[in-house]
């Protein structure tokens, strides 16, 4: 499973439509989150829908992977799918008819928020133990460069620079990782 | 920064000194990032210190939030004398005001760092950076050793010690490079 979490999506979907079974269960550990976030905080459905949602996602992803026409395009497929199993979720439960619109309503910026989230925890998993470590105790933990010093045995002075080296490194990754996209638009 | 200063001087019992402690600290870091900003051409991991420099903000005023908050609270507990109160809030507020000196020093930190990589034309600004966050740290010891009822064995007035002494090297030190 090491050597999955660590394949892209491309990947990943690749080795799903061979059968591997592995596979699989790497694709839903890698976008669980992504789904249910979707669910909770874009159309804040409660717990036990998102849940329902998450089921269907996931059970038609199984079903449907060989329509996805791009191997990369696998995340903003699965937040389709998400979406669109969602709103289905709402109208279901509604008594009234549901406006489509004031569903969707602020939808699109909770989506980008929650892409560049996944994006940047992507980034952060490629990058090397130091430089994870150091960036989560400061911008996670909200750790003192004294305490990071003690913890990491190093200089507390040396602490912002080596920061601000791990902070270029990913914004490098995160570069890498968009060029791709960037160039696909072109 | 005028919200802040009207409610400073105004009669209320609060905000007070930890406020005027956490806006020195928060210009400071405001300096460092203008540094920074205004360096992206000299210095490649320019967007590194201004992350930092943004996230030691932001903690900064959630600390002078809590510092506030502690501090009446202390207030309170002392002019009623109710022990169990004075008890649980007085030392609060020291550890509040530690939390300021706490970010202080880190921002003095980020300021040598700042003045080692930054447009040299820009020293001076993280210099004056240092100097302010010295006097955030200083103030936030102050204000641990005032809720500590003066009692200097503390391993909080210790620590408060040496972070400014931390912060006072650091500005000692970008002052003498100019």
């Amino acid at each position: 499973m090491a050597a999955l979490s660590s394949i892209t999506d491309a990947g990943l979907v690749a080795r799903c439509r061979s059968g591997d079974d592995d596979a699989w269960e790497e694709l839903v550990r890698r976008f669980s989150r992504y789904v249910l976030a979707i669910a909770q905080q874009a159309y804040r459905l409660s717990p036990s829908d998102a849940e329902d949602v998450f089921q269907d996602v996931f059970a038609k992803t199984y079903e449907r992977l060989g329509d996805l026409r791009s191997d990369d395009a696998v995340r903003p497929w699965i937040a389709q799918l998400t979406r669109r199993l969602c709103i289905d979720r709402i109208r279901a439960g509604a008594r009234e008819t549901v406006d489509p619109e004031a569903a969707e309503a602020g939808v699109d910026d909770t989506l980008d928020q929650l892409d560049e989230a996944l994006s940047v925890q992507e980034a952060l998993a490629a990058m090397s133990e130091p430089c994870r470590d150091i960036l989560d105790r400061f911008f996670r933990r909200d750790e003192s460069y004294a305490v990071i010093g003690a913890a990491l045995g190093l200089p507390s002075g040396t602490i912002a620079s080596r920061i601000s080296r791990c902070l270029g490194k990913l914004r490098d990754l995160l570069m890498e990782e968009n060029a791709p996209l960037t160039r696909h638009e072109e | 920064m005028d919200h802040l200063l009207d409610r400073v001087r105004s009669d209320e019992r609060s905000p007070a000194a930890g406020s005027a402690g956490t806006a020195s600290a928060a210009l400071a870091a405001a300096l460092v990032m203008k540094a920074a900003r205004r360096s992206r051409a000299v210095w490649p991991e320019a967007g590194g210190a201004i992350a930092q420099a943004a996230a030691l903000e932001t903690r900064l005023w959630q600390a002078g939030d809590e510092l506030e908050r502690s501090y009446r609270r202390a207030v309170e507990a002392l002019e009623s004398g109710d022990q169990a109160d004075i008890g649980e809030f007085v030392p609060a507020a020291a550890d509040a005001s530690l939390e300021l000196a706490r970010i202080a020093a880190d921002v003095a930190d980020l300021a040598v760092d700042a003045a080692h990589h930054c447009d040299q034309a820009h020293h001076a600004d993280v210099t004056v950076a240092a100097i302010l966050a010295t006097a955030a740290a200083r103030t936030g010891a102050h204000l641990v050793a005032v809720n500590l009822l003066s009692r200097p064995d503390d391993t909080r007035s210790s620590e408060a010690r040496l972070l400014v002494e931390r912060s006072h090297q650091a500005a000692e030190m970008l002052a003498g490079e100019r």
